[in-house]
């Protein structure tokens, strides 16, 4: 089995008990980007920098000097996080000349980390859009069938992820753009608590939504990239000085007697088939494990993507007010469309979404009070091909952006946390995901009940044929 | 009478223009939609607060 394949913790192991150098992890990571170029996963690749990095870390492993869990493993960067000295454009051509001066916050978190960033991944255009079609940096595809979309807006990040081209990436989540790629790629995905993580350094797409989180393989790898990057940064005012409860020190931990909610007359609304029957086996195999599995209401929720709509359409443009005045040309014809309309708003209209999202987080709260997490499939639907602008939900057509918030709208305008886990596989063979979310600051909760059912299935550890070398 | 935007102030060009129209209609009837809710079922004293510590109702010292 390649290394590539191992998962963080066993990889580390490797490294450390001389199975394989850093260098040897690094270049396979790289022949793997290689292999799977098919994707467009990576804007760019780091190569010469990535061996240096690699010969460095080995010598400092062979002096006995162990960063930690991430020391020597390779990782990716979303390509709106930024890299000290390289360009890091947001999928954009308006920043196509942009040399980021500073690594990003958690880019310096991961690098203290001893971990060797690969290079940039592909994704939507400044983070707006849901399908990594990306007119400047061509189209990613999804590794399970090239033919469709990966998600997005970490489009690039899910399908790096899930080709274990690198054991992780960084994904930035403002609607749902770490779980939705986590979900179509078949991988694991965390959107942390908005306010856990830093997003200083990262170009920002909706100021009270975004949030940085890993996308990786498994729980487990999740949580070691979580660990590297949360917590108070002093340098973003966004943050919240909020101890971390460190996730894999309970990771193990049984989940018998914790309690999970869907909710009535939403977390079953509109599903495929597929998707229907692979959450309700995942709730079942949650059961077994013993979990309580509950049912809630939250009246109002039929609402919740018109309110992240309004939101996630006005602070955008408030961000891009400038370029879309002085170089609309410059934009995708997609990106140009959401970030000009986001402009018709009025305050009074993005007030109303703000008070909607108080009133809905007080009653999640409230619920929350009581049962650990609330269970979700993460989309409605498995990926659709590249191009089809609209899918069917419940039996009625959708525009296809608005679709793929209907699942992951509840954390993102309540700022609470959710993780995304793979709970199956259409007929297709197309990835299915499971979401849960939690209350604030309880990643390590989450975390533990994804690994729990990631250790009784099996769906994280499988591959796409696009990976040959098993 | 329809009133001035931020949109009137930038430079559309005919096809943004025809891109815009199904865009804009399904979200400001999104909107309408949800300000209709609020109104009934939000209390008036119901802030739309933004700060990041209301929105996750941390309460940090």
């Amino acid at each position: 089995m390649s290394a590539l394949h191992a998962g963080i913790a066993e990889a580390g192991r490797m490294l450390r008990h001389g199975e394989i150098s850093v260098t040897e992890l690094v270049s396979a990571s790289l022949a793997r980007i290689a292999e799977t170029g098919e994707t467009n996963a990576y804007t760019e690749v780091f190569e010469e920098r990535a061996l240096r990095l690699a010969t460095a870390h080995q010598a400092l492993l062979d002096d006995g000097i162990d960063l930690g869990p991430l020391h020597g493993i390779p990782l990716a960067l979303k390509a709106n996080v930024d890299l000290a000295g390289h360009t890091v454009d947001a999928g954009s051509r308006i920043l196509a000349d942009r040399t980021a001066d500073a690594d990003a916050a958690v880019t310096a978190s991961l690098q203290r980390s001893g971990s060797v960033i690969m290079g940039m991944t592909n994704m939507h255009e400044f983070a707006w859009g849901g399908t990594t079609q990306n007119p400047h940096t061509g189209s990613c595809r999804n590794p399970w069938d090239l033919d469709r979309i990966p998600a997005g807006s970490s489009g690039g990040s899910g399908a790096a992820a899930a080709t274990r081209s690198v054991f992780g990436t960084l994904g930035t989540d403002t609607g749902g753009s770490i779980r939705l790629p986590a979900s179509m790629n078949g991988i694991t995905g965390l959107r942390p608590t908005l306010g856990r993580v830093s997003n200083r350094g990262v170009m920002p797409l909706a100021w009270s939504m975004d949030t940085v989180g890993p996308i990786a393989a498994s729980a487990e790898d999740c949580a070691i990239i979580f660990r590297s990057i949360a917590g108070f940064d002093a340098g973003d005012p966004t943050t919240l000085d909020v101890a971390v409860t460190d996730p894999l020190a309970g990771l193990d931990r049984p989940v018998n007697g914790l309690r999970i909610a869907v909710i009535d007359d939403y977390s079953f609304r509109g599903l495929q088939p597929a998707v229907e029957a692979a959450f309700r086996a995942a709730l079942a195999t949650l059961a077994d494990l013993g979990v309580i599995i509950e049912t809630i209401a939250v009246p109002g929720l039929e609402h919740v993507v018109d309110a992240q709509v309004v939101i996630d359409a006005c602070e955008p443009s408030a961000v891009h007010l400038p370029w879309l005045e002085s170089r609309p040309g410059d934009y995708g014809d997609d990106v140009r469309t959401v970030l000009q309309a986001g402009t018709v708003f009025s305050a009074v209209d993005y007030i109303q979404a703000q008070r909607y999202r108080t009133h809905l987080r007080e009653i999640v709260r409230r619920h929350l009070g009581d049962v650990d997490a609330i269970a979700l499939p993460t989309i409605a639907f498995t990926a659709p091909r590249v191009g089809q602008t609209t899918v069917s939900i419940g039996g009625r057509d959708e525009d296809a952006l608005v679709g793929l918030m209907e699942f992951t709208a509840l954390a993102s305008m309540t700022g609470l946390p959710a993780i995304s886990v793979p709970c199956g596989f259409d007929e297709t063979g197309l990835p299915i995901g499971m979401q849960l979310v939690g209350g604030a600051f309880a990643e390590a909760l989450l975390l533990r009940i994804a690994h729990a059912y990631q250790a009784a299935t099996g769906f994280h550890r499988a591959l796409p044929a696009l990976v040959t070398d098993r | 009478m329809p009133y001035p935007n931020q949109l009137d102030r930038l430079p559309l060009t005919q096809e943004d223009a025809s891109r815009l129209t199904p865009q804009v209609a399904d979200w400001t009837a999104r909107a309408a939609r949800l300000d209709r809710w609020v109104r009934d079922n939000v209390a008036s004293a119901t802030p739309g607060i933004t700060t990041v510590s209301h929105i996750v109702g941390e309460r940090t010292a």
